[in-house]
């Protein structure tokens, strides 16, 4: 792949990217570490993105992080740090919260709140990274809101 | 989009490192990280390849020397290899160096001695980073909590580059730095090779080096980049001592003056929950500055604020509060000079105390404006707060001095 295009997709994805993965592995290194793994294969390859770029990102992180996860010994109950808040900032209660929440989400309802809400990706985009339906991946999404919308409150 | 998803979307995904697409362009996947049994078995692989490599080809001292760096970033920010590391701890020599001390330690019996061990730790990240690791999944949980947070604070630690770019910019010159000492000195230093000695582990051109400081920061990172990776190594540990007061962010806030004892409105703040904002506060405040010209850092009834005046001091090297000098409820703020804020903050389950230092940047009747840092970690902000409601406490009734 061209440089400058990589270079344009990490400016453009890369924060969302390791949220997912970090979401999807509970472990921030290991979540950097496939991001790097699809940016290198991204760049020692020519991949054709026939679809939306983002789609295509996150489903190319999904599934190395799925690889990443077969190797792993078993997920931990770690809490990761996901989101930037600035020291002393008045929402680190904020953060901590949603982190805690995010995390005890059933994983299914946690990618589909990552994917939809930081990720950006429509209904029909992320099914296509989750490999199901429209239907299933609003369905998801609106049981972890309101699952979320419960421990939040 | 429903409350709750605005709720969400407030918060922004931390950063993706920069490193990991400069590795990716390397051509680099990531590294498969290692079981702590297979820890010996590859040592043991690379040292007899290592050995086999010197007999059979003699080698070139200046391939010792590591090409040089494409960018600053690249060797004073990224990850240093794990063979590196080993190398420079030595490790494949069999000498158990202090790191594997404090990394035991962390697990010891002693509450003091964990601590201790993890603030040294701390101190050398860069080259406990592979070890802390592998212990991710130690079984004893006190250990993976403080390896998870020294994981963090190794992904959080601030970029050394900026800070020697600034240094070289604003740094004295090496002709004044001997005047930096604490010690009496009259004679001349070779700085290049003192920051050598520095970097080979001389204790007395250690002990110099940081008597300088940060203003010898862009001497040193050249005297590292030149030499072999273990100065590299030396010059990573050594820039992130003395560059430490250049990491320091500052907030800055002005706060308007209150002649007629009103509502707060922006003539207060509180450090706690960094705001002016009364929505935020719940009016408990730290500070306010009222019409008699000072700042009141006692405003509502049970706070036990106090504030240390330390004049013109260098802020950076406000490390702590002092242990006296200390005023009990107001303060004359004057341009230039810097305080120490200790705060007191009552919980449902004990006293949590807190300190900042701040700057006064500018001061006029009608308005002072500060700088501020945490000295420490600040607590929890709670939720809800108990100040009073109107936002008129802390009322002054005319002019007076300091106390």
């Amino acid at each position: 792949m061209d440089a400058a295009l990589c270079e344009r997709l990490w400016r453009e994805h890369a924060d969302r990217l390791l949220l997912y993965a970090a979401a999807l592995l509970s472990d921030r290194s290991a979540a950097e570490d496939v991001l790097q793994n699809v940016f290198a294969r991204m760049l020692a390859a020519e991949p054709s993105i026939a679809e939306s770029e983002a789609a295509y990102l996150f489903r190319a992180v999904r599934n190395e992080a799925m690889n990443a996860s077969r190797g792993a010994r078993r997920a931990r109950a770690v809490r990761e740090r996901l989101f930037e808040t600035e020291p002393a900032a008045r929402d680190e209660s904020e953060r901590l919260a949603v982190e805690e929440a995010l995390a005890d989400l059933p994983e299914d309802q946690r990618e589909a709140v990552v994917l939809k809400i930081w990720g950006g990706l429509s209904f029909p985009e992320a099914a296509r990274v989750l490999g199901t339906t429209d239907k299933t991946v609003e369905h998801r999404y609106y049981r972890g809101l309101a699952a979320l919308e419960e421990k939040l409150r | 989009m429903s409350d709750i998803e605005e709720r969400l979307a407030r918060l922004r995904p931390r950063p993706a490192p920069e490193e990991i697409l400069r590795r990716a362009q390397g051509g680099a996947t990531a590294r498969r990280t290692l079981g702590w049994k297979e820890i010996p078995m590859t040592i043991a692989a690379s040292a007899l390849m290592a050995l086999l490599v010197t007999v059979m080809w003699p080698q070139d001292p200046a391939k010792d020397k590591p090409a040089p760096a494409a960018t600053q970033d690249d060797w004073m920010d990224g990850d240093m290899t794990k063979a590196e590391v080993d190398r420079i701890v030595g490790r494949e020599a069999g000498h158990p160096p202090t790191l594997q001390k404090w990394l035991h330690e962390l697990g010891s019996d002693d509450p003091t001695t964990r601590d201790a061990a993890q603030r040294e730790l701390e101190k050398v990240l860069d080259l406990a980073i592979h070890d802390l690791r592998e212990m991710k999944d130690a079984p004893d949980a006190e250990v993976r909590a403080r390896v998870e947070k020294l994981i963090e604070a190794y992904g959080r630690r601030p970029k050394l580059a900026p800070a020697v770019a600034r240094a070289r910019k604003e740094g004295k010159p090496p002709a004044e730095w001997t005047s930096l000492f604490k010690r009496p000195f009259s004679g001349e230093i070779d700085w290049p090779k003192h920051l050598a000695a520095a970097l080979d582990g001389d204790a007395t051109a250690m002990g110099d080096v940081r008597a300088v400081g940060w203003h010898c920061a862009g001497a040193l990172a050249d005297a590292a980049q030149a030499g072999s990776a273990e100065r590299r190594l030396a010059g990573r540990l050594l820039l992130r001592e003395i560059c430490a007061p250049l990491f320091e962010k500052r907030t800055r806030v002005t706060i308007d003056a209150r002649p007629d004892n009103d509502a707060y409105g922006t003539s207060a703040y509180s450090f706690l929950f960094a705001s002016q904002d009364a929505d935020v506060h719940n009016n408990m405040v730290d500070l306010v500055y009222n019409g008699c010209g000072t700042l009141h850092f006692n405003p509502y009834g049970g706070a036990k604020n106090r504030i240390a005046s330390l004049g013109e001091v260098d802020y950076a090297g406000v490390r702590e509060a002092p242990e006296k000098g200390w005023l009990k409820d107001c303060v004359r703020p004057k341009q230039g000079h810097v305080y120490v804020f200790e705060g007191a903050l009552a919980t449902s389950v004990a006293m949590k105390k807190f300190a900042v230092k701040f700057v006064v940047v500018e001061v006029a009747a009608e308005r002072v404006t500060i700088e501020w840092t945490p000295l420490g970690e600040m607590p929890k902000a709670p939720r809800m707060a108990g100040g009073g409601r109107a936002g008129t406490m802390g009322q002054c009734g005319g002019a007076h001095g300091e106390r």
